[in-house]
């Protein structure tokens, strides 16, 4: 039976065909088992080490700070091997697929970080890996479809629908349920029905967990507010997770809000959806009174999903951490800022929730640190394609 | 529990009465019941009101399919069907407009993936459709802990709902799930989605045994079941046989002049003939 534990308040739960449900199960099983097996911990830890490059940095961003108004710390998950958060998820449920002799795995690709971090660690511990990826994204992301490849997995053009993320995770599921019996879906984010949700956040986890030893090392306190962007929500909800229950540290997630151009195409579920059923969760999704699911819009593929993951949605209605929303615009505009002001050349996803900034100096706040979710390699062509006039 | 049923007329009690009630007719018949699915709004609306009245005068039951933009379950045939029909407007909204459009000679199942009715409301689309000959639902993507979790609350006015068992599933959960349906067992002939395929999971074939074994209960078995002599292969095994994705591709591929949609009645009458088990 699929496990009583299987919400958040009314959110999450497992909405799926029923094909999956003994794999849901299983995967939960060996979920239970990894958690309480040490000697696999500690192999975990050792990769995130020597492999991936933790613990990242938290850096304090003076010349942004001083240009803001506001202090800015920058938890540096951008200089992660393959270039973003997305790589502790991977490693952690490679384990998982490992535990329970799968020979394969799949995943679903937005910006094509989760897929890159998923054929690295499926080269690295021997899986057979296939990635599903929109169309679209396939052309706003090449360098990344580039290094799949060279990683030796199989990239799958998914053609249908709005050919972004959210139809990745339809052809993920499809064939998954055709190919159940070899094949570990290693989901992206904290979305899709339980135990992924927890399993997610739990591997994501870590970011929080060094940040709060971190800053307590340089401050011998809390921080006053943490900041991350949310698309499916695994960079924000392994961020926060481990302050959920400090009262005096503000938490804030940041939606994409599209362009400022046409509002009504945005990526910012808990501002502008209202709950429903979506690929095995109830959530906050983005659709239309017949309950169609929309598409969604934004700059940063990362971010372009129309739902978001089931615990950010109880977040939100328990007033646990607030939701924000940046436009495209605002995003390019601190992709370039935070280049020429620290050096650091942002993910467009994390340009998001550095952006953010420029709001809670408004409000106030004077601290904040940033989940620098990935570094903006990716995104070169998309920002020079939108500036062509400003550097010529 | 198909013989306690005829007395309280709730919803949910006079769905499945009407729903198995079809069942021991065929059965009675010596043939396996004829499950056909369709989906509202392909190739047009009007059309595809036309043909599930049609469809209604040779099957069982008549399952309509409401459209929607992520069918997770579904193969390329239905998946662009529901491409189609949600360009032409077709959801669960504009079905209740052209309710009055539907004339089934055979009670209908709505067959929808929960959010157009978790947006609706059970109880307010359970009350209208039903009115309209239909009655019951199948969701593909509510497994047995979320129906008894969501849907299961005392005085709940709804029409009853299918459940899926699928080759994966142990027999402990088939045998749960085939406890907790309320209409049929819909049986899942084989690992992925919906489309035409031309071999079937052989648990499907133990699962059927077993479950009959120890419950009074009646399976159907869908997915990829694409031609006559599938349904005679498998009526011998199980109550009823659904048809979907053929159905659609019949449509699909029909010809301009075939306006009184022949094709689909020919292949529908070769497949009610095999429905009738041969006597050994
Ligand atoms: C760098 C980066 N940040 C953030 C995200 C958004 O995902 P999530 O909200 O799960 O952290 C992505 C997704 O691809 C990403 O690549």
């Amino acid at each position: 039976m699929l496990h009583r534990n299987r919400y958040f308040g009314k959110y999450g739960g497992s909405f799926s065909a029923e094909t999956l449900v003994p794999l849901l199960i299983e995967i939960e099983e060996a979920f239970e088992e990894f958690k309480k097996n040490r000697q696999m911990k500690e192999e975990l830890e050792i990769m995130l080490k020597n492999y991936a490059g933790r613990p990242t940095p938290l850096f304090y961003a003076k010349n942004l700070s001083k240009k803001i108004g506001i202090d800015v710390f920058l938890k540096r998950e951008d200089l992660l091997h393959t270039g973003a958060h997305k790589i502790n998820n991977a490693l952690g449920q490679m384990m998982l697929a490992r535990m329970m002799g799968k020979k394969r795995v799949i995943a679903e690709t937005g910006a094509g970080q989760h897929g890159v971090a998923t054929a690295t660690a499926a080269a690295y511990l021997g899986f057979e890996c296939m990635v599903f990826m929109g169309e679209e994204d396939i052309k706003r992301q090449a360098p990344n479809v580039r290094k799949m490849k060279l990683l030796g997995a199989e990239v799958i053009p998914v053609k249908s629908g709005s050919k972004t993320l959210k139809d990745a995770i339809n052809e993920a599921l499809r064939f998954w349920i055709a190919n159940a019996q070899d094949t570990y879906y290693l989901i992206g984010s904290v979305v899709g029905p339980h135990p992924y949700p927890r399993i997610v956040r739990y591997f994501q986890s870590v970011i929080g967990r060094e940040t709060k030893i971190q800053f307590k090392m340089l401050k011998n306190r809390l921080p006053e507010a943490l900041v991350a962007c949310v698309g499916g929500g695994s960079n924000a909800a392994g961020f926060f997770y481990p302050f959920i229950d400090q009262k005096d540290v503000k938490l804030f997630g940041v939606e994409a809000g599209g362009s400022l151009k046409d509002k009504k195409k945005n990526s910012a579920s808990l501002n502008y959806g209202k709950p429903g059923i979506f690929q095995g969760c109830l959530t906050y999704v983005l659709q239309d009174k017949s309950g169609s699911v929309l598409e969604a819009h934004s700059v940063a593929p990362g971010l372009d999903y129309p739902a978001v993951g089931p615990e950010h949605s109880f977040w939100k209605d328990t007033s646990k951490v607030e939701y924000g929303v940046v436009y495209d615009e605002e995003a390019l505009e601190y992709f370039e800022i935070l280049s020429k002001e620290e050096g650091i050349i942002p993910a467009l996803e994390s340009a998001h929730a550095v952006a953010f900034l420029e709001k809670l100096a408004k409000k106030g706040l004077k601290e904040a640190v940033v989940c620098l979710s990935g570094r903006g390699d990716k995104d070169l062509e998309t920002f020079f394609k939108i500036r062509a006039n400003s550097y010529q | 529990m198909k013989h306690s049923l005829k007395s309280e007329q709730t919803l949910i009690n006079k769905g499945k009465y009407e729903i198995l009630r079809k069942f021991e007719i065929a059965k009675k018949e010596g043939r396996s019941a004829l499950i056909c699915y369709y989906p509202f709004g392909f190739p047009d609306i009007p059309t595809s009101l036309d043909i599930i009245n049609e469809i209604s005068k040779q099957a069982d039951l008549v399952e309509i399919g409401i459209p929607f933009t992520d069918p997770t379950a579904d193969g390329k045939t239905i998946q662009n069907a529901y491409e189609i029909a949600l360009k032409n407007g077709a959801n669960i909204n504009t079905f209740i407009e052209n309710l009055n459009h539907l004339k089934l000679q055979c009670p209908g199942i709505l067959m929808s993936y929960l959010n157009p009715v978790y947006q609706f409301g059970i109880e307010e689309l359970s009350l209208r459709i039903s009115k309209k000959g239909i009655s019951g639902f199948i969701f593909p993507d509510l497994p047995l802990e979320e129906k008894v979790r969501h849907f299961n609350k005392i005085n709940c006015k709804r029409l009853p709902i299918n459940l899926l068992v699928s080759p994966n599933d142990s027999l402990l959960r088939a045998i749960k799930i085939a406890k907790e349906t309320e209409g049929f067992v819909y049986l899942v002939s084989s690992l992925g989605v919906t489309g035409a395929r031309d071999r079937f999971d052989k648990r499907i074939f133990n699962i059927a045994q077993e479950v009959k074994k120890s419950l009074d209960c009646y399976l159907a078995v869908g997915f990829g079941i694409s031609n006559p002599e599938q349904v005679r292969e498998l009526g011998s095994t199980f109550d009823g046989i659904i048809i979907g994705s053929a159905l659609v591709s019949i449509i699909e591929y029909k010809k301009r002049s075939d306006n009184d949609f022949k094709e689909l009645k020919d292949f529908l009458n070769k497949v009610k003939n095999n429905t009738y088990k041969i006597r050994a």
